[in-house]
């Protein structure tokens, strides 16, 4: 038999070592083998693998080996030997030889014998393998490695089912390990160098009188495959040792200076490679070039579709469709966004005025503070926000009604309707408790639904967003006033006065009245602060069929965060929609200012944006999975929260176009400004210096200041300040700063910014005394409706020297007729749960509304509802 | 940007228009500046406090006015403002006061101009870097801020803690001490037939989706590994350095946090902590005050730098405040560069810092004696920010002058707003278990694709994950 000699090959010996298991016992023993094994390899008198040649690998988990594997067999080309010492483990049959890592489990995180190992020892490109097994089931592995290819040696530590360790062995050493290496490392007496066979025989003999744990014999077994050779393992010898023949040593020193210059030129190409793709890189045309900023567009929408339409404009941002060339946008770089959209919103109101002021809006933008001779003390810049761009509101209506407010010609903003982008039907919330007797839900009159609700029947309070702030609550009024009970289709004509009488006396509640849907719906939620909560049961909110199922789902709304699940049922509100109802529509306007030098390509990608937020695989699927219809009118898409049962919506109920012209429109606001009364509203506001912590006096100065964005010839307004500077130490003292009646608020304003700019009084504040003069002066104002607005940090009590009885003749007096309801915003601490604001605002049939995100809007929607109030309670 | 705005007075206005502008660099001018220098800030600036004084002082020593434009009060409002005016051709400012994470799109934009003569060495170096972008100086930086670890210092000494090193302590000491608190509160309140307090929890930050959100993202992805000048997070060692960081925040949130986290932003967190519902806090200095109002200083409540890394101590948070930048199309260049220079002086700064802002120089923070002279008379001392009596409980300026030298700015990408909108909305949705790790992943891949500037790659080249 001739012996395989592999001297001057590169030959690679992988000893592969487990000692420290998580999950099982550990092997002290094998912790030295590696060592040890390496050091007999290379000691000269082996003569068989040189330095660099042995790898140790620990393997805490599976791909460790298999990355090492990967490795030496792909690097060896004469001999290979694999060597493992560890725990083994096989299945119930004895077959599967899973080899144990640090990381192994049971049945997880094993290296599979048969799978990993001797599929990875197949492919090498080694003339000889030879293996070395020395763990539990070791000869078990003989099975599967029949199945190999290239030749291959297998040394088993022990014969098949036999454990080997019992996990008490000391250290030092394995004895099998112990015994292969002496004979590595001394050879065998008589012979020239170590085979392979050589080695089984001799540890055969050398363990012969060894026991495994198990008791029985200890008979190491091999298995060779594909060869008849014999594999030289060691040139050790006890005999007189033959020098190491030249060509041997002459293909070593070849070896070594390849592998030297191979690391240089390794180094080199890592140096060099880099820096010359570098310079490529910075070379190449397009592709690869910066990207400039995007053209930054503004999108300016109502607060209640402000998230869908940031998802939107987001989705947009980063879609193919973005990065298309546009009309006159000049040439970017391949793949470049092209424009950048930021959502914003304002109320109703606070729009038109913007747009009524667009030349004010604009003098601003431009820093030369110019504007319309009507625009004095309003400031579009800062609210609404910036000069939009892009404007959706909620319906078409909010649109008229922009127009009609905004002058006949010189303006410097050209509004241009391009078309609806997203729809959803108008609803009322009735609680799933308490649905109506005999109406359909998906189609009832509005006279079913008034009726249905009265006194004498489910006796349900309607709660509208304020027409003025919200363009749901416009358009539930147009609705309501445009329709006539019998005529089944979308109404032409004027509006039905009775019915709109009715309704409203139904509506013109202090307290009926909110900013918008959100706020509204976020008051009503379960988890909602019971200050400014309602009764839910007796509630039933006229909403949008989006907004109503997101409540019920509950999801997000207004500033109420996500639930972890929909609503339960009681508190659920199942959706009734009003026939004949248009449905919010938000179209797109395209707002251009005048002046704009890049007006081209800023048109362009407007209607770019415009174009995708239509498309059915654009902008549509982001919207109707926010829970609305798409405008193409076929009821709600897979995927839409509308289907979800627990949204208590139906999906069935008809989308009504928006019909109306310009002129209805004017006709129903008209109407409600007939429909409301003349109002009066006193803002009596706490100016001593505990407002100024903790950030309370911009807030207080925001509520105060949105109260005057609602004033008008027909609802006037006064602002008092308490404690009076001139007097700080007399509680009586108020100081008016402006008089009761005024109708133009840039006094007001002017008062309120210097009172930011550090007007305060250092002195407690007596709010009592302040609001017995505020009350006795509201008594005697000839207006019909009329309010108290009561800014204040927090009731400074009882000071020194204080007239007795303060609280009572306050008491008393808020009771008397006529009414004065106070409407108190307290950004104190303690907020509404001192018992004297609480009876305060019963008393007077007002209200108490605590300091937070909210407040401002809070109280702007209760400051709308004055005006309407007509008929006591309901 | 330098085109006339007007078609009429064209020909005039572009004349004297171009003259103005061919003058724009500092003593050269060939025409006498006109008119009230427009400076154009969100509404903080524009009410009262030390740095309205500081342009009140300015106008006083010039004979010059300034005129304040109010900007919408978010600050997503005011960039978008201020960039689409800008390229529009649209903006008449001559001042404008940035976020500083939004300098080099505004560079890139052509909305700003560089600022000629380069910072000199007294600012701190974290901060100057947000005002360098290729190879230029784009601003000087006005007042800065770092994010601070609030901590509950009566209770953690109660069970025996106090400020923790790192986050994996943070999080080891708040279950901890917030169970053992919460057990108490009900063992005391059923024995004294209380209402009980309410439940106290480890921990609250700004999770809210909005640029908060970023800024707590970014810190914790910087935690793990991240670098802040790094501008991928899907190559080299930044790999999983964002995943990671994600991960590390929902765990945050579902162990230490309430549900509401994800709704807090500064005011909503501080509101939590100083009503003793958490034992910590990430946030700014500026909330510091806000909190004294109800917890004491020093005794109930400290501030300490943001807990380390673990692999290497470095504690990290990511800079905010404003730069002042000289508007592109300004027509009175000589002045707006003089207010901007004497807003930023050593004495100004000084000023800032002893009025309860960050001071963005080194000078500012050395001891009184040393320091430069704040030139505002003492009267306005005693009328603080918001016109209150008295100074306002502030951090410590030895602990805000480390967090600061510690703190890195946001990505510099001209595509930062849009990286930001990236974050937010992937980590809002992970943060509310919707989609699970392969968010996570995803996120990484399109955060580097929106600091590029380009769409999404994964819809452009289908054979991406093949």
């Amino acid at each position: 038999m001739s012996e395989y000699d592999a001297r001057g090959k590169v030959n690679r010996a992988l000893l592969i070592c487990v000692d420290d298991y998580r999950h099982l016992r550990p092997l002290p023993a094998v912790r030295d083998n590696p060592q040890e094994l390496e050091r007999v390899l290379l000691a000269p008198g082996t003569d068989l693998f040189t330095k660099g040649e042995v790898v140790i690998c620990r393997p805490q988990e599976p791909w460790e080996v298999e990355q090492a594997l990967d490795t030496v067999t792909q690097e060896a080309r004469g001999l290979l030997l694999v060597y493992f010492s560890g725990h083994g483990r096989v299945g119930p049959d004895g077959g599967n030889l899973q080899l144990m890592v640090g990381a192994s489990e049971r049945r997880h995180k094993t290296v599979s014998w048969q799978d990993m190992v001797l599929s990875y020892l197949d492919n090498a490109r080694a003339d000889r393998i030879v293996i070395v097994l020395e763990c539990c089931y070791a000869g078990n592995a003989g099975e599967a490695f029949h199945a190999c290819r290239t030749p291959m040696s297998l040394l088993m530590a022990a014969q098949p089912n036999r454990r080997i360790f019992s996990g008490e062995e000391p250290t030092g050493g394995s004895v099998f390990t112990r015994a292969l290496r002496q004979t590595l490392e001394q050879g065998i007496p008589g012979k020239r160098f170590v085979t392979f066979e050589d080695l089984v025989r001799e540890l055969r003999e050398q363990l012969a009188g060894e026991r495994t744990p198990m008791g029985d014999v200890w008979e190491p077994r091999s298995a060779k495959q594909n060869t008849v050779d014999d594999v030289i393992l060691s040139f050790a010898t006890p005999e007189i040792r033959p020098p190491t023949p030249l060509r041997v040593r002459l293909r070593r020193r070849l070896n070594a200076s390849f592998r030297h210059w191979f690391r240089i030129l390794m180094v080199l190409a890592i140096i060099l490679v880099p820096a010359t793709a570098g310079v490529v890189l910075l070379n190449l045309p397009n592709g690869t070039e910066a990207c400039p900023p995007a053209l930054e567009l503004r999108l300016l929408t109502a607060p209640e579709a402000e998230p869908a339409l940031r998802q939107a404009a987001f989705d947009y941002e980063m879609s193919d469709a973005n990065t298309r060339p546009l009309n006159g946008g000049g040439d970017l770089p391949d793949g470049c966004r092209r424009a950048q959209i930021t959502v914003y919103s304002a109320a109703k109101d606070q729009v038109d005025q913007g747009f009524a002021a667009a030349g004010r809006w604009q003098g601003e933008a431009q820093g030369t503070g110019k504007g319309g001779p009507g625009d004095k003390g309003i400031d579009p810049l800062h609210r609404p926000g910036p000069q939009p761009d892009i404007w959706i509101p909620e319906s078409t209506a909010d649109y008229y009604a922009a127009r009609r407010g905004m002058p006949a010609k010189g303006s410097p903003a050209t509004l241009h309707y391009n078309a609806p982008v997203a729809y959803t039907p108008l609803v009322v919330g009735i609680p799933a408790r308490q649905r109506l007797d005999e109406v359909e839900p998906a189609g009832a009159s509005w006279r079913e639904l008034l009726t249905g609700t009265d006194r004498s029947h489910r006796d349900l309070r309607l709660l509208r967003p304020s027409p003025a702030l919200s363009g749901t609550g416009l358009l539930h009024t147009i609705g309501l006033y445009l329709t006539h009970d019998s005529a089944g289709t979308a109404s032409p004509g004027a509006p039905d006065l009775t019915l709109a009488r009715h309704a409203e006396e139904r509506l013109s509640a202090p307290g009926s009245q909110y900013a918008g849907s959100t706020e509204l719906l976020c008051s009503l939620r379960p988890d909602a602060d019971a200050a400014g909560a309602v009764d839910r049961t007796k509630s039933a909110p006229l909403v949008s069929e989006k907004s109503l199922a997101d409540y019920n789902l509950g999801r997000a709304t207004g500033s109420c965060p996500a639930l972890d699940a929909a609503l339960p049922l009681r508190n659920r509100y199942v959706a009734y929609y009003p026939e004949n109802v248009p449905a919010l529509d938000h179209p797109l306007i395209r707002v251009d200012w005048h002046g704009t030098t890049d007006a081209t390509p800023r048109q362009a990608a407007v209607a770019g944006f415009a174009t995708w937020l239509r498309a059915p695989d654009g902008g549509q699927r982001t919207l109707t999975a926010q829970g609305y219809r798409g405008v193409k009118g076929t009821g709600p898409g897979p995927g839409s929260p509308l289907l979800d049962s627990r949204a208590d919506v139906s999906p069935v109920a008809r989308t009504v176009p928006f019909t109306a012209d310009p002129d209805q429109v004017s006709q129903v606001l008209d109407g409600y400004d007939k429909a409301q009364r003349s109002s009066q509203v006193l803002i009596l506001l706490d100016t001593s210096t505990s407002m100024a912590d903790g950030g309370r006096l911009p807030t207080a100065l925001n509520a105060a200041g949105r109260v005057l964005e609602m004033v008008g010839a027909r609802h006037t307004y006064g602002l008092w300040a308490f404690p009076d500077r001139a007097h700080p130490t007399d509680a009586d003292a108020v100081r008016e700063l402006v008089p009761l009646g005024s109708a133009d608020p840039a006094p007001g304003r002017a008062a309120l910014d210097r009172i930011a700019g550090g007007e305060l009084v250092e002195h407690g504040a007596a709010m009592e005394e302040a609001l017995t003069r505020a009350v006795r002066r509201m008594k005697k104002s000839p207006a019909t409706n009329k309010a108290i607005v009561l800014i204040l940090d927090q009731d400074d009590g009882a000071g020194p020297g204080r007239a007795a009885g303060v609280e009572r003749t306050l008491g008393t007096l808020v009771e008397e007729g006529p009414e004065v309801p106070v409407l108190a915003l307290v950004m104190g601490k303690s907020g509404c749960d001192t018992f004297a604001l609480q009876r305060l605002a019963d008393a007077s049939h007002g209200q108490c509304v605590p300091g937070g995100p909210q407040a401002v809007d809070t109280l702007a929607g209760r400051v709308a509802s004055i005006g309407t109030a007509t008929q006591g309670d309901r | 940007m330098t085109a006339p705005r007007t078609a009429a007075p064209a020909a005039l206005a572009g004349l004297a228009l171009l003259l103005a502008m061919s003058g724009c660099t500092p003593g050269e001018q060939l025409v006498p500046e006109k008119g009230a220098i427009v400076l154009a800030t969100g509404s903080d600036l524009s009410s009262s406090g030390v740095r309205q004084d500081l342009i009140h002082d300015w106008e006083r020593r010039t004979g010059r006015t300034v005129r304040i434009v109010r900007l919408p009060d978010t600050a997503d409002g005011q960039r978008s403002q201020l960039l689409a005016a800008g390229q529009s051709g649209n903006g008449g400012y001559d001042v404008l006061n940035l976020d500083v994470a939004w300098t080099t799109e505004f560079a890139e934009a052509g909305v700003i101009r560089p600022w000629a003569t380069g910072l000199d060495g007294d600012f701190l170096d974290s901060v100057a870097k947000t005002v360098e972008y290729d190879g230029k100086v784009w601003g000087v930086p006005f007042n800065t801020d770092a994010g601070l670890l609030y901590y509950r210092k009566d209770i953690l000494r109660e069970y025996g803690h106090g400020a923790p090193s790192n986050w994996g302590e943070l999080k080891d000491v708040a279950t901890e001490v917030a169970q053992a608190y919460n057990r108490k509160a009900a063992r005391d309140a059923a024995t004294d037939h209380k209402k009980q307090r309410p439940t106290m929890y480890g921990m609250v930050a700004q999770l809210r989706p909005y640029e908060g959100l970023t800024v707590n993202t970014l810190e914790s992805a910087w935690v793990n590994g991240g670098d802040p000048d790094a501008t991928s997070f899907t190559k080299g060692e930044q790999v999983g350095a964002l995943q990671q960081g994600i991960a590390d925040l929902k765990l945050r949130l579902d162990s230490i946090m309430p549900h509401e986290a994800t709704t807090m932003d500064e005011t909503e967190s501080r509101r939590w902590f100083a009503d003793g519902r958490a034992l910590f806090m990430r946030n700014w200095p500026v909330e510091y005050a806000s909190v004294a109002e109800k917890l004491t200083p020093g005794e109930q409540f400290d501030v300490t730098q943001l807990p380390a890394r673990p692999s290497d101590g470095k504690r990290m948070s990511v800079l905010g405040g404003q730069n002042l930048a000289l508007a592109a199309g300004s027509e009175r260049p000589a002045g707006a560069r003089s207010l901007i220079e004497a807003l930023t002086s050593p004495g100004s700064e000084r000023c800032l810092l002893e009025r309860g802002f960050a001071a963005t120089r080194d000078s500012a923070y050395r001891a009184a004696a040393t320091a430069p002279h704040c030139p505002l008379p003492p009267d306005g001392a005693e009328r603080g920010e918001h016109g209150a009596t008295g100074p306002e409980p502030r951090p410590d300026p030895r602990t805000l002058h480390e967090a600061l030298l510690a703190a890195a700015p946001r990505p510099r990408s001209a595509h930062y707003q849009t990286f930001s909108k990236v974050v937010q909305i992937g980590v809002s949705a992970y943060l509310n278990g919707r989609g699970g790790t392969a968010i996570a992943d995803r996120l990484a891949r399109q955060a580097d694709d929106a600091l590029g500037g380009r769409g999404e790659q994964g819809t452009r080249r289908p054979a991406d994950d093949g």
